[in-house]
């Protein structure tokens, strides 16, 4: 019985933290992020098995799917003034992707991973189902790509838009286009906030640096080796 | 306001059976292609397809799209808590994981946003240009 209380507290604590975050008008203080450190520390400290945590909450893991599903919704309403610019978002997200895999195998290295890590640590930026199947693809850890999938997206999440905006950027498409493809489905999902524009370009940048990231990944983590 | 609570249940209802049902042959279509796109990625390209070649009237899933939008970083605090289960792994490679993650994100993200933004801004230039060439042409 107490698991499912598991369940509506989650819920409960996130719409706080959301009412939280827009009284002071906080971005980097992410409802995701808050909801997450109370929960962990909660269930660390209380000895609770993440198994009886997940028994009911778990039900929203299953809600995922179709909230991605949903976004082509967004996707289609942008789609006219897309279409001209697909071209020039498919090349930007290419060499995005190749940027990410090696800028992220390199400094992994750098800071003294040892070359399994670095290689789990490859497809960070893309959406965990795939990122999974690339890891193991390049003979890395699929758990610990999930955890720095995690990590990316929660970056993205908190800092990702102020950071933007700090350096200039504060075109809705190309704010957009980074944050779906450095912070795939929870850096869209935040940026979806924002609008239906930025939404649109977050959900095409997430499909594609996808899946030019399974095509690059193969390629480019052999030459650190 | 029956009415209107009656046709909110409908679109909500319709939503999901689109959705849904974008969800589930998109899975049949990732397998057929060998696992290419996971099943969610494969039903939103089916989605934003059937829109555009009107086979789904948007009115039928607008509603329901947009709440699963709107909450959809809800959906990401249970997975991400299964953390706790990797606790022991994730303490032995946090430091090296965490700087890579945090750094090289940032910088990609600038990257990206400010790659795109100078493209955009150039093109969207030279077509203020070239509409004023036309205008004086005339």
């Amino acid at each position: 019985m107490i698991n499912f209380l598991y369940l509506p507290l989650t819920i409960a604590l996130f719409i706080a933290a959301k009412h939280f975050q827009q009284r002071f008008s906080v971005t980097w203080l992410n409802p995701v992020l808050i909801t997450l450190t109370i929960l962990v520390i909660a269930l660390l400290a209380l000895d609770i098995p993440f198994a009886d945590y997940n028994q009911y909450s778990g039900w929203l893991s299953k809600l995922l799917e179709p909230a991605v599903v949903a976004l082509g919704v967004p996707l289609y309403k942008q789609l006219y003034e897309i279409k001209s610019e697909l071209p020039r978002i498919a090349i930007t997200i290419l060499v995005a992707a190749a940027v990410a895999i090696s800028s992220t195998v390199a400094m992994a290295l750098m800071v003294g991973a040892s070359p399994k890590i670095a290689a789990s640590l490859a497809p960070k930026s893309v959406t965990t189902p795939i990122a999974v199947l690339i890891s193991e693809q390049v003979a890395g850890e699929p758990a610990l790509t999930a955890i720095a999938v995690l990590i990316t997206g929660l970056v993205g999440a908190v800092v990702g838009i102020p950071v933007l905006k700090l350096c200039g950027v504060h075109s809705s498409k190309a704010q957009g286009i980074a944050m779906g493809t450095a912070c795939h489905a929870l850096g869209t999902a935040r940026i979806a906030e924002e609008g239906h524009q930025h939404g649109a370009y977050g959900a095409l940048a997430l499909v594609l640096s996808a899946t030019f990231s399974a095509l690059l990944c193969p390629l480019i983590v052999p030459l650190f080796a | 306001m029956r009415k209107f609570q009656k046709s909110a249940v409908l679109e909500i209802a319709s939503g999901l059976l689109v959705i849904y049902a974008a969800l589930w042959l998109g899975r049949w279509l990732g397998e057929l292609s060998g696992n290419l796109l996971p099943a969610s990625i494969m039903g939103m390209l089916l989605l934003t397809t059937a829109l555009q070649l009107r086979w789904v009237k948007l009115a039928w899933v607008e509603r329901t799209a947009n709440q699963f939008v709107r909450w959809m970083s809800l959906l990401f605090v249970p997975i991400s808590i299964g953390l706790v289960e990797h606790i022991e792994t994730l303490l032995q490679a946090l430091p090296a994981m965490l700087v890579t993650c945090a750094f090289a994100t940032l910088i990609l993200l600038v990257v990206i946003g400010k790659l795109y933004q100078h493209w955009e801004l150039k093109s969207d230039s030279n077509n203020t240009q070239q509409s004023a060439v036309n205008e004086d042409a005339k």
